[in-house]
């Protein structure tokens, strides 16, 4: 099984091929829209590297839960409830929540899709 | 929310909603690359076989044209999701807008599942699309209309 560092360099190569980006913007706290420029068709082209590289099936809204937004006991008046946050928890046990947690706003949920977050999803299927 | 009454071959139709999408047709290449298993995930089988491929074959085999065609649906599928008010992540399937061009040119868009439910909740009818290439992108706008009840 790779090990950590292993697992990071083949994200960081995935991400630069994917994105187009240098390898130095590969940073654990690059947003992959805000930072990295990844739009809709970007994340299916992460998500098959990823599958590809790490001989693993991402199953849909694994990475990348899909049908919070759209949710309303989830979301009211422009932020995720803390129904929503809960439903977060459960689905992405691998992310960080505490920041968005801070200030929930449906403007701030992409910020979540960090390099790390990825990082962290791999190691945990992986485990 | 748009409101108008368009002119147009659905002239008795009312504008509901509007979306538009770019897509760079480098992108889909390379998505179909990956194998029609992937690619299933995308595009349904009415979109593949209709593209040319029998769903067993790699359809980066199937050549420029077909590319094209592909990054063309892609785009109309996203252009719709727009249209329905939902982006990416936001509970829709991109199998549940098929978009399909038709032999006359025109192009036609079925839903089901969520993007239906969405339509109706937007007291939406049905959607039509219209699409463009240049170079590396491929552009598409979607619309959602609905027919006005006469007794009203």
């Amino acid at each position: 099984m790779a090990n950590q560092s292993e697992v990071y360099e083949k994200i960081k190569t995935c991400l630069v091929e994917a994105l187009g980006v240098d390898e130095e913007e590969i940073k654990p706290e690059a947003r992959i829209m805000d930072d990295l420029g990844a739009e809709s068709i970007d994340f299916l082209d992460i998500v098959f590297r990823l599958e590809k590289a790490f001989g693993i099936k991402i199953p849909r809204g694994g990475l990348f839960p899909d049908n919070i937004l759209s949710n309303n006991t989830f979301v009211k008046d422009g932020k995720v409830t803390a129904q929503g946050l809960e439903e977060l928890r459960k689905r992405m046990p691998y992310a960080n929540l505490s920041a968005f947690e801070k200030d929930p706003r449906v403007s701030n949920f992409s910020s979540l899709f960090t390099v790390d977050l990825i990082n962290r999803y791999v190691e945990n299927m992986l485990k | 929310m748009i409101s108008s009454t368009v002119m147009s071959r659905t002239c008795s139709s009312e504008l509901v909603a509007i979306g538009i999408d770019v897509v760079e047709i480098s992108k889909v290449r390379n998505l179909l690359s990956y194998g029609t298993l992937r690619v299933k995930r995308v595009f349904n089988s009415v979109e593949l076989a209709i593209g040319g491929n029998d769903g067993r074959a790699a359809p980066l085999r199937a050549g420029e044209r077909l590319i094209r065609r592909m990054a063309c649906t892609f785009a109309v599928k996203e252009a719709v999701f727009k249209s329905l008010g939902r982006g990416w992540g936001q509970g829709m399937r991109w199998s549940e807008v098929c978009a399909v061009k038709e032999e006359n040119g025109r192009w036609s868009v079925s839903l089901r599942g969520q993007a239906l439910r969405r339509l109706r909740a937007l007291d939406g009818s049905h959607v039509e699309a219209c699409v463009s290439t240049a170079g590396n992108h491929a552009i598409a706008q979607a619309f959602i209309y609905k027919i006005p009840n006469p007794n009203k």
